[in-house]
This record gives C-alpha cells, structure tokens and sequence, in this order.
C-alpha cells in the first residue's frame, strides 16, 4: 500500500524528450489510468515507475521513499505487460512462483501465495499448463497472477487489455476493476482506450507529448475538460469543436449567422472561440439550427448522424434510437446543444475559458 | 451427387498435380545427389568387398569380408583386427567430443557479448565471422606457422612473457597435438556456432526480461533459467551440426599434423589406405566403417533430439 508522487519528471531519449515535467500525485489504493495517444509518453512514464527507464531528472517516490535510482525489484511493485511476458517453457505455477523462489521465500509461502492467486483469478486448474495451452485471457490472467503473488505495494499494467479481442476486453476490464475492489493496492494502469480510462479509473491522467493536459476524476473530464485537447480526446464519438466568436452574450458559429445561447461563461469572453459540445447533448429543437444530415451510422441503441450545421461547419450528432425513422441521408434536423452542454475554449491556447 | 462425385474427382487429380509438380521441383536436386553423393557412397561400399588397387583400378575381385576381418596362418588381420584403425576411432571421438564442447560453449559466450549493444559491435560481429570465413586449408597453415616451435609467434609471445621458459612442439609434441588440432578447429568453428545462438538470442522476448527484471531475478539465474531453456533448440541443431562435421574430421588434422598416428581420424586413416598405400579396397572398407561409426552415432542422437525439438515446437 502506497503512494505514488512524481515531482517534475524528465525523460529524453536522445535529443527527443519524452516526458517533459510530470507532476502527479496518486493517492493510496487509487486506480489511476494514464491515457494517451500513441507517443505521448504514457508507456515511458510507467516504465520509469517500474524502473525500466532510468529518471533523467525530477524525484518518484513510492510509499514515501524516493525509488529514483533504486532497482526495479526493490521499488516493491509488479508489472503487467502488454504481451504478458509469460516464461513459455514454465507451467502456469512455475511462472507464477518464479520470481518467489528466487527472493528466497518459504515453499509453503509460495504455495500458499499462487494457490491464493490462482484463486482469485480462476486459474485453478490450468497450474500445470504451459502459456501456449491458454487463451489469451487466461494468459492474461496468468500475468496478473504472477504480479498479486509479490504482494506489491502497487500495480503496474501496461496496455494489459490491448492484445485482447473485444469481448475478451470487456470481460477482463471487470476483473481488473474486481480484483483493485478486492485488494485495495494502488494500481497504475496505461491504455490508448478511452473507454477503459473512463470505465476503470478513479483517477485518469490526460498525457500528450509528455506532458500531463488533465487529471481528475473520469466525471470531471468528461463534463470540465480542461482544454481543446482532453475534450477531443475522451468521449466516442468525439466532442464537436466549431470555430465560434462570442458576440452579445451568445455565441456565433463561423460562416453562419446561428446564434447559441445559453452557454455557460459566455459573459467572461469575447471574440475568437472554439465552441464545444459533445454528439450525445444535442438535441432537436424546432429553433434550433438547421443540420443537414449527410451519413447515418445506425448503432441499434442510438444513430450517429454526420451532417453540416447551417451550411457551416461539419458536426457529429448522437440521437435516441426513437427517431430512426426521421434520420435520412439529405433530410435537414433541426438541432440544438442541451442548455449547460457547451463548452467554451479559447481559440489561441485551446485552454477553457 | 454426380456433381459432388465429379468436384471430389477434380480434387483428387488437383491434389496429383501438386504431388508431380512437388517432385518435378525436386528432381533436378535428386540428380544431382544421385551423381556427387549416392553413387560414390555405393561405389565404395562396393570397393569394400574386392581387392582393389588405386594403381590396378580395373583388375580386381571379390574378396568378401576380407578387408574387414580375415584368419591367415592363425593371426587376425583386416580393418577390424588393425589396432590403429580403433585408435584412430577413439582419437575421432576424443576430437569430436572436446571440439563440439569447447564450440558450443566458447559460441554461446562469443553470441551473449554480441547480444549486447556497445561501441563498436557491429565491427565486432563482423571481425568474429573472419575465422569461419577463411578456407580451412588456409587458416590451418597460418596456425602452423604461429605454433611453429621455432619460428612461431605464439611460443615466442609466451617466452617473452615468460609464461614457458622453453619453446614447446606443439605439432610434435604427442601429448599437445591432439588439444592443438581441438583448439584451432574450435577457433575456426565457434563462429558458427555463435551465429546460430544470435539468431536465437535475437528472437527472444525482450519483454520476459523485463519482468525477471521487476521481479529481481539474478542475471545468472536469469541465463540459466529463461535464457538458456529458451536458446535450447538452437543449441541442439548447433550440436548435431558440429557433431556431425566433428566425426568426419578431415583438412585441419591433415594439414597440421599429417597421418601422425596420435591425432590420426578415421577420415585420416582412410585417406592413407587409399592414397599412401594405394590400397582401393581396405582404404573403401575403412571408409565404409567411418560412415557406419557416424550412422550410429548421429542417428540415436537425431531420434533423441527430434523428439526434444517437437516437444519445444508443438
């Protein structure tokens, strides 16, 4: 059980830096995901957690101690690959105590260990197996297994879910979010996805370019995001982000003359916006904007319609499987974002206004 | 069902022309191992049984198993009754053993530093490859020279040392001669060896060693218990490879050492039957021994090593 703090972190690989002033607090027993495009650092960090990438300057600590040139082993965490990183010529159990025998710890305590493991994560009966004989769930499995038997202080996972299939990735997102409830240990969790951000975390760190753009909690993101950046980012089909300039108290869309109002913070700016608003808090209005509708991606609980906003912009709407039969290719909507829906950034920074 | 008759038949005859067209492919191949392999080997199978000689190739008969083992006058003579025959059966052995051993262990080091990246590797792995790529006849009279035990640089750098206060024979000596031929055939064959463990250190899984890593295994417990079970398929094949050339040792011995009788090979022993003595037909028969020797040495080994190979495969 630990905290995990990172002060002004850098990483370079090269001439090329990667992580560029991390400054992150995680508190004890949070499930923390880090996502982030690809590049953006989110994997490094996590590696220079573990200690596989050495800390070119800044300060982590875990549990109080400053593990900045401290060996991986010693920093009293475990870590789950992408590729499972399973020993292919040791069974199930062999690779589960592997590391165990070597710290020298007491067979019964080993036995004990992986037979409590192998328990929680239903691997009972697969002990004798070699990872070729398993799926790629069980494989997965295994890997989390060899990492509860270290009784870390915290969990390292990167991309754990990726190699999966879908469903495969679903099923295991709820065992990883069962296990955290049952062990309570800090887990520090990587993923591209954001939908496994938003579904796992406690709290989701926003990486690009090796900088943090927002941490919080998965709610807070997706209502407040800080900037232009975590807006696009989190939420599937992504936020719509209009070119705008707030005029009288309302907002404008460039290249039409529809107005919005009821935006929120509208009375602090002025000028130059960017306007956004998710698909899924439009709603039709009969004064609402015209939206000609151009495609319909039916999802059989709801549609996504791509159309253009007044001969404007493009957008992307998301509408209740209700109205299906109104949602044609050429017929024109009339749309409006839900009051309290819209969210102003400035259009030079991409900073929330 | 006349439809599915006649799509069963079109299959059939598809799966014929995959066949002819399979061994149309490896025709030429067959021909040619018919004429520089097959029919030399049965050529001296044949030349085993008779009297032959290298001056009278054509005026000869049968003698049956006379050159493998015959009573005259209440002694014993012929291949198998020729004490220097199993000599040099046991000298084969010796070299095959100490060689093989040496490479594998000196390749599998030489492999694991060319794993590692550091200034100048590349030079190094390419400067490694340089004694496999020198023709054995060349690369064994250089080592002729540098052992040379008067003029020879190896004795005059261990004398300035003063490692050795003499000069020692290295090719003469009967006690050294042997461990000379096995170091410098292992000189020369390490690099092979080596190749075959970087391909397969290469294709290991970097991410394995990264969790022995955070799981604090020790390096040598690391190479003894991830890499070194992993590697294994690649060392047996490097094995059987090396044993195989091993046992039917010719050109470095021979050029080192001659016929001397205490590195003499059954490749040795054949050779100065046939050419020295000019004996077709006892030279063909110790040939024909050397090839049964290998067979049953080679062939337990393949049987074993297969299994071991599938195992790790399948």
């Amino acid at each position: 059980m630990a905290d995990v703090t990172m002060r002004d972190l850098h990483k370079n690989f090269g001439d090329t830096e990667v992580i560029n002033g991390i400054d992150l607090s995680i508190k004890d027993g949070t499930f923390c995901v880090l996502v982030g495009p690809s590049g953006c650092g989110k994997s490094t960090l996590l590696r220079m957690i573990a200690g596989l990438e050495e800390i070119d300057a800044g300060e982590l600590s875990i549990g109080g101690q400053v593990m900045n040139n401290i060996d991986p082993s010693k920093r009293g965490v475990s870590m789950v690959f992408q590729s499972y990183a399973l020993y292919p010529h040791m069974t199930v159990y062999q690779n589960m105590s592997f590391g165990l025998k070597l710290a020298k710890t007491s067979s019964e305590t080993i036995e004990h260990r992986v037979r409590n493991a192998a328990e929680i994560l239903q691997l009972i009966d697969l002990l004798d197996r070699k990872p070729k004989e398993l799926s790629g769930g069980q494989r997965q499995r295994v890997a989390i297994g060899r990492a509860i038997v270290r009784n870390p202080k915290a969990f390292l996972f990167d991309e754990p879910l990726s190699n999966l299939d879908a469903a495969l990735r679903v099923q295991m997102r709820l065992e990883i979010s069962r296990l955290h409830r049952r062990l309570g240990t800090t887990m520090i969790h990587v993923t591209h996805d954001q939908v496994e951000a938003m579904t796992l975390a406690d709290q989701i760190v926003v990486l690009n370019q090796g900088i943090i753009e927002q941490t919080g909690s998965p709610r807070d993101l997706y209502d407040r995001p800080a900037n232009v950046f975590v807006a696009s980012f989190l939420g599937s089909p992504a936020m719509n982000l209009l070119k705008a300039r707030v005029d009288g108290g309302s907002v404008v869309l460039d290249g039409t003359n529809s107005r919005i109002y009821s935006v929120d913070g509208v009375d602090r700016v002025s000028g130059p916006v960017t306007l956004g608003f998710r698909p899924e808090h439009v709603e039709l209005s009969e004064d609402g904007i015209p939206f000609e509708v151009e495609f319909v991606e039916d999802l059989g609980d709801a549609c996504v319609l791509h159309g253009v906003l007044d001969g404007g912009p493009r957008a992307t709407v998301r509408m209740p499987a209700e109205g299906v039969p109104i949602f044609q290719e050429e017929r024109i909507l009339n749309v409006i974002p839900g009051d309290g829906r819209c969210h102003l950034f400035d259009r030079q920074s991409g900073r929330r206004c | 069902m006349e439809q599915r008759l006649k799509s069963e038949d079109t299959k059939l005859s598809y799966q014929k022309r995959k066949v002819y067209s399979a061994w149309l492919l490896l025709l030429p191949m067959l021909v040619v191992l018919l004429i520089v392999a097959i029919w030399p080997l049965c050529y001296t199978f044949f030349y085993a049984f008779t009297d032959a000689s290298l001056s009278t190739l054509t005026n000869y008969s049968f003698i049956g198993f006379d050159n493998f083992l015959v009573q005259d006058n209440g002694c014993w003579y012929g291949l198998v009754a020729d004490p220097l025959w199993w000599y040099s059966v046991w000298n084969t052995i010796v070299f095959a053993i100490g060689s093989v051993v040496i490479e594998i262990l000196l390749g599998t080091i030489i492999a694991l530093v060319m794993h590692t990246k550091f200034i100048g590797c590349s030079l190094f792995r390419a400067a490694m490859l340089i004694p496999w790529a020198i023709p054995t006849v060349v690369s064994a009279k250089i080592w002729n020279w540098m052992l040379h035990d008067q003029f020879g640089v190896i004795d005059y750098i261990l004398v300035k040392l003063q490692l050795i206060a003499n000069p020692i024979s290295w090719l003469a000596d009967h006690n050294l001669t042997m461990l000379t031929v096995i170091l410098v055939d292992s000189w020369k064959t390490a690099p092979f060896v080596a190749m075959l463990v970087l391909a397969a250190l290469q294709m290991l899984p970097n991410d394995c060693y990264e969790a022995a890593k955070v799981d604090g295994v020790h390096p040598i417990k690391v190479f003894f218990g991830i890499t070194l079970p992993l590697i294994r398929p690649a060392l047996i094949v490097a094995v059987l490879f090396r044993l195989i050339e091993a046992l039917r040792i010719f050109d470095v011995v021979y050029i080192m050492t001659g016929s001397a009788e205490s590195t003499m090979t059954m490749s040795v022993y054949a050779r100065q039957n046939l050419v020295n003595f000019q004996d077709l037909g006892y030279g063909s028969a110790a040939s024909t021994m050397l090839f049964i020797v290998i067979f049953f040495i080679i062939a337990p080994c393949l049987a074993i090593m297969r299994v071991d190979v599938m195992k790790e495969v399948h």
